[in-house]
């Protein structure tokens, strides 16, 4: 039980990071796309790639997460 | 009216779609009621299905594996009845006035080298444009990625179960009569079933027994990480052939003074290899995550919820996709363009 809790732990402190990082990004392309509009779909482009690289964060945590309760 | 009727077109090809999942659950998962379901979370380690034996060698099939097969018979079939539809026609016919089938294919084709090309950019490779070059790499994992994604959502993904033989007991084809006598457990009439290999249940199986037969095939970190590992040493490749051995050593030692470079050099080169793990571990994060929560949201409410979920899980399975063949796109761009820029700079 309490290893299971050390998983929950680790995914839930590991998803604060790449949250606010992927709400950042998000939040600057769409301010970008509100003052040129027209370069919406590179922006968006961009903007994919780089909350896939801070989402891959998570992901590790999620790994971590595995490996303590599969383990 | 034409609208009204494609739609009512789509709802019904959802709407059997919907039922011959709910009708497969109930059947295959002894659920007590129709509205919760009981439904097998999946393990990070797939299981195997079958077991060959050859020698003193046993080989398990896992399920990821066989479904990846699974799903590339059903692309090569697909595209070789598309291509057969086609040349029946003349090039000129072709090019004029395409019709069924080809829309679609050209419809992807154009889909995924736009996408190259936009992530490429301006890169080139021995003066030819680099999204075009790597089109056939790319856009292969993009394809395969994004097929084998979705195709685990259809109906029958790890609803349909097996129940393998148990270790030692080799699936033994009926002709070979050097089968090793199962590890037979004393009153149990399945014993005899185990030597022929696999057993399929139909009705009350046991969900700690029974795996499913197909799982998605990129929730198994051996296949994503065989796909990273291509990429990166085709980016490693391409890097080679655009700057030449020399070039690229110079390109991973950088332009930093010379007892940095004695620094920076190891960094760089683990910095490349770590790509493998980190292009890898978000794919099978994101499909086993997904498998997950699929499952954990089946067994809480069995009936309208999971769809929902299953829109949801098709947009994400769709972004990993782009993601994976952007990114592998992104890193041969920055290895091949890298030195490009320094020569213009020298």
């Amino acid at each position: 039980m309490d290893i299971k809790f050390a998983a929950a732990l680790a995914m839930g402190i590991g998803s604060i990071g790449p949250a606010l990082g992927i709400g950042i990004a998000v939040a600057k392309a769409m301010e970008a796309i509100g003052r040129n509009p027209e370069a919406a779909g590179p922006i968006q482009g961009v903007m994919i790639v780089g909350i896939g690289l801070a989402e891959a964060v998570a992901i590790y945590a999620f790994v971590i997460a595995l490996a303590i309760i599969f383990t | 009216m034409k609208k009204l009727r494609t739609l009512l077109i789509i709802l019904g090809v959802l709407a059997v779609f919907v039922g011959l999942w709910m009708a497969g659950r109930y059947l295959l998962h002894d659920s007590s009621s129709l509205v919760q379901g009981k439904m097998h979370i999946p393990r990070p380690r797939p299981e195997p299905i079958m077991r060959f034996r050859i020698g003193s060698f046993e080989i398990p099939v896992l399920n990821t594996a066989f479904s990846s097969l699974v799903a590339m018979l059903v692309l090569v079939l697909l595209a070789a009845l598309i291509s057969r539809g086609l040349s029946r026609r003349s090039e000129e016919e072709r090019i004029r006035n395409p019709r069924g089938w080809q829309n679609l294919v050209e419809w992807a084709i154009e889909y995924v080298i736009n996408l190259l090309e936009g992530a490429a950019g301006k890169g080139k490779l021995k003066k030819r444009p680099l999204g075009r070059t790597i089109f056939p790499l790319v856009g292969t994992l993009f394809v395969f990625i994004i097929f084998a994604n979705w195709f685990s959502l259809a109906p029958g993904f790890s609803t349909i179960v097996v129940k393998p033989p148990a270790e030692g007991a080799a699936a033994a084809p009926a002709g070979h009569g050097e089968a090793v006598p199962p590890t037979e457990p004393a009153g149990q009439g399945e014993a005899r079933h185990e030597r022929f290999g696999m057993v399929w249940f139909f009705g009350k199986g046991q969900p700690g027994e029974a795996v499913p037969l197909l799982r998605a095939p990129n929730s198994h970190l051996a296949v994503t990480a065989g796909m990273a590992i291509v990429a990166i040493i085709c980016v490693q490749g391409l890097a080679i052939v655009a700057h030449g051995p020399v070039g690229y050593l110079k390109h991973l030692a950088t332009d930093a003074p010379i007892w940095m470079r004695f620094i920076m050099f190891p960094i760089h080169v683990i910095s490349e290899f770590s790509r493998i793990i980190s292009l890898s571990a978000r794919l099978f994060g994101n499909l086993y995550g997904g498998d997950v929560l699929l499952a954990v949201i089946f067994n809480l409410v069995g009936f309208v919820l999971p769809g929902i979920f299953f829109g949801i899980e098709a947009f994400f399975y769709y972004i990993q996709a782009l993601l994976f063949s952007v990114l592998t796109t992104v890193y041969i761009t920055l290895a091949v363009g890298g030195g490009q820029a320094e020569e213009h700079a020298h």
